[in-house]
C-alpha cells in the first residue's frame, strides 16, 4: 500500500499506468478483431465444413 | 417426436454460429450503444453494469433461432471461465433473462471454430478437407479447456499441412479455451432491445489511482461508462485511455461525484489494454478541513508555551489548569475522528486520521507531564515531542485539506 501523505500534484503519464494503480479486473474479454465476412461466406463455409465432417465421421 | 432442449441446440448449433461469426466480427453495425455503470461498494468490491442496446439484422433473426417457441440466442459478450459472483441478466423490464448452459455454448463454440478455421483456410494451398478433420482433436481440447500447448499444437497443424499461419484460429482458440460466450436467450428479437447484465468484482484498493479495465469499450457502436463514486468522494481526473501506449480516448469531468465518458472506437483501430484510470480524492470538509483545524489548534496550544514560557514553574503553578485545557482538544479529535462512512473514504482517510491521532496523543501525554508536575527532562521532552508532532501533523492536514477536491475547488491538473 502507497503511503503517500502528499496527494500528488503533477500529471501522471497514462501509458503503464495500470502497473502503478489499484487494478479493478473483469472478467469480460474483448473479441478479437477478425476480418469482416459476409453472411454468404459464413453460410458457404458452415456447408464445406459440415461436409467434410460428415464424410471423415463415416467409416472406410 | 419432439426434441430435447440439449438436443435443438445440437441441431441449430451451426445456424447459430454462422450468424455469430458475422455479426461478432462487426460489432459496431448492430450494437448501438453499451453502458456500463461502475459502482464502488467498498474498498474491496465493485459491482459492474452492462447494458447493451442492440439490433438484430433481419436476415440472422432465423439463424439464432433456437426453438419453435420463438427463442433466440443473442451473443452480449465474452467472459473469462472462472465463478462469477452475484451475476444478474435482465431485459428492459427488468425480468430475469436465462443464459445458454455450457454445454450449449460449447455446441456453438464447437460450430464457431470450425467457421473461422475455414475462414483462415480460404486461398491456402492446403487440402481443407485434410486440414479439418485434423484440426477436430485441437477444437475438441479447447472446448474441453484445455489449453495446454495450444500454441504448440496449432503451430503443428501449420506446419503439418504447409499452412501460412493461421491467424484468426489461434485468435479464437485462445479465446475459446479460457472463456466462453455469454449467450442471452431473448423471445422477441424483432426489434431494437436493451439487455442488461451485472456482476461484482473483488479487488483491492492501494491508494490513490484506480485502473478499471474496459475490454468492452470498443465492442459497440458507442460506450458511455460513468461511476457512482461514494458519498463524500470524488473523482478527481476519470480518463478512459489504452494502457499499453498511454493514448487518451475520452475524458470526464474533473471533481466530479458521477464522472460520465463517451467513446466511439474507430473500427480500424485497436486498442491492447483499455481501461478508465480515476484518481479519487476525499471531500475536503467531510474530514480534512475539520481535522486540520483540530490540528492547528493543538499546535497553537503546545508550541508557543514550549518556545517562550517556563514550563517548570508553569507546572507548579498552573499545571493541572493547563492539562485540563489541553485535555479538551481530546474530546474535538474525537469528533472529528468518528468513522461511520463508505469503507473506501475510510481507507483514504487513515492515513490522515493517524496523524490527527498523533498529535492529539502528543497533546494529551504533555498536559499529563504538566498536571502530574513531572520531572523537569520529563516535561521537557513531552512537550517538545508534543509541538513537533502537532506542528507537523497540522501542516500536513492543512496541505492535504487544500488540495482536497470540493464543490468550490479550482478543478484538478489535466492528465495528457
Amino acid at each position: 500500500m502507497r503511503l503517500s501523505l502528499f496527494p500528488n500534484e503533477s500529471p501522471e503519464p497514462l501509458k503503464g499506468v495500470r502497473e502503478r494503480a489499484s487494478v479493478v479486473p473483469t472478467p469480460e474479454r474483448a473479441w478479437p478483431r477478425l476480418r469482416p465476412r459476409t453472411l454468404a461466406d459464413a453460410l458457404a463455409a458452415r456447408d464445406r465444413h459440415r461436409r467434410i465432417r460428415a464424410n471423415g465421421a463415416q467409416p472406410s | 417426436m419432439a426434441a430435447w432442449p440439449g438436443e435443438e441446440i445440437e441441431e441449430r448449433a451451426s445456424d447459430i454460429a454462422v450468424a455469430a461469426d458475422v455479426l461478432l466480427r462487426r460489432q459496431a453495425a448492430w450494437r448501438h450503444r453499451r453502458v456500463e455503470t461502475l459502482r464502488v461498494l467498498s474498498h474491496e468490491e465493485v459491482r459492474r453494469q452492462v447494458s447493451v442496446d442492440f439490433t438484430v439484422p433481419e436476415e440472422y433473426r432465423d439463424l439464432l433461432c433456437l426453438s419453435d417457441a420463438g427463442e433466440h440466442a443473442v451473443p452480449l459478450g465474452v467472459l473469462h471461465k472462472r465463478p462469477l459472483v452475484h451475476f444478474d441478466l435482465r431485459d428492459e423490464e427488468q425480468r430475469a433473462l436465462p443464459l445458454l448452459t455450457a454445454d450449449q455454448g460449447r455446441a456453438i463454440s464447437r460450430e464457431l471454430l470450425y467457421q473461422v478455421l475455414d475462414g483462415d483456410l480460404a486461398g491456402a494451398d492446403a487440402d481443407p478437407e485434410a486440414v479439418t478433420l485434423a484440426a477436430g482433436p485441437l477444437i475438441e481440447a479447447v472446448l474441453a479447456d484445455d489449453e495446454r500447448r495450444l500454441e504448440d499444437r496449432i503451430s503443428e497443424l501449420e506446419r503439418d499441412h504447409g499452412l501460412a499461419r493461421l491467424d484468426e484460429f489461434r485468435a479464437m482458440a485462445g479465446l475459446l479455451s479460457r472463456s466462453f460466450v455469454v449467450w442471452a436467450v431473448v423471445v422477441d428479437i424483432d426489434r431494437r432491445r436493451v439487455l442488461k447484465f451485472a456482476l461484482d468484482q473483488r479487488y483491492t484498493q492501494r491508494g490513490g489511482l484506480t485502473f478499471y479495465d474496459t475490454p468492452g469499450c470498443t465492442e459497440a457502436w458507442s460506450y458511455h461508462v460513468e461511476i457512482d463514486v461514494p458519498a463524500d468522494v470524488r473523482a478527481r481526473t476519470t480518463t478512459l485511455s489504452d494502457n499499453a501506449t498511454g493514448a487518451v480516448l475520452a475524458s470526464g469531468d474533473r471533481d466530479a461525484d458521477r464522472p460520465a465518458l463517451y467513446f466511439s472506437a474507430d473500427a480500424a483501430q485497436t486498442y491492447a489494454s483499455p481501461g478508465l484510470v480515476v484518481d479519487y480524492g476525499a471531500e475536503r470538509w467531510r474530514f480534512l478541513a475539520p481535522a486540520a483545524i483540530v490540528a492547528a489548534v493543538i499546535a497553537l496550544v503546545v508550541l508557543p508555551p514550549w518556545v517562550f514560557a517556563d514550563l517548570h514553574t508553569l507546572a507548579g503553578r498552573a499545571g493541572p489548569a493547563i492539562g485540563l485545557v489541553l485535555s479538551t482538544s481530546a474530546v474535538f479529535s474525537a469528533l472529528v475522528l468518528r468513522t461511520d462512512e463508505h469503507p473506501m473514504l475510510r481507507l483514504m482517510l487513515v492515513r490522515y486520521r493517524l496523524c490527527l491521532v498523533a498529535c492529539t496523543i502528543a497533546a494529551l501525554f504533555a498536559a499529563a507531564a504538566l498536571g502530574f508536575q513531572a520531572r523537569d527532562w520529563v516535561i521537557e521532552v513531552t512537550w517538545a515531542v508534543a509541538a513537533v508532532v502537532a506542528a507537523g501533523s497540522a501542516g500536513i492536514l492543512m496541505y492535504a485539506a487544500m488540495r482536497a477536491p470540493s464543490v468550490r475547488s479550482r478543478p484538478a491538473a489535466e492528465l495528457p
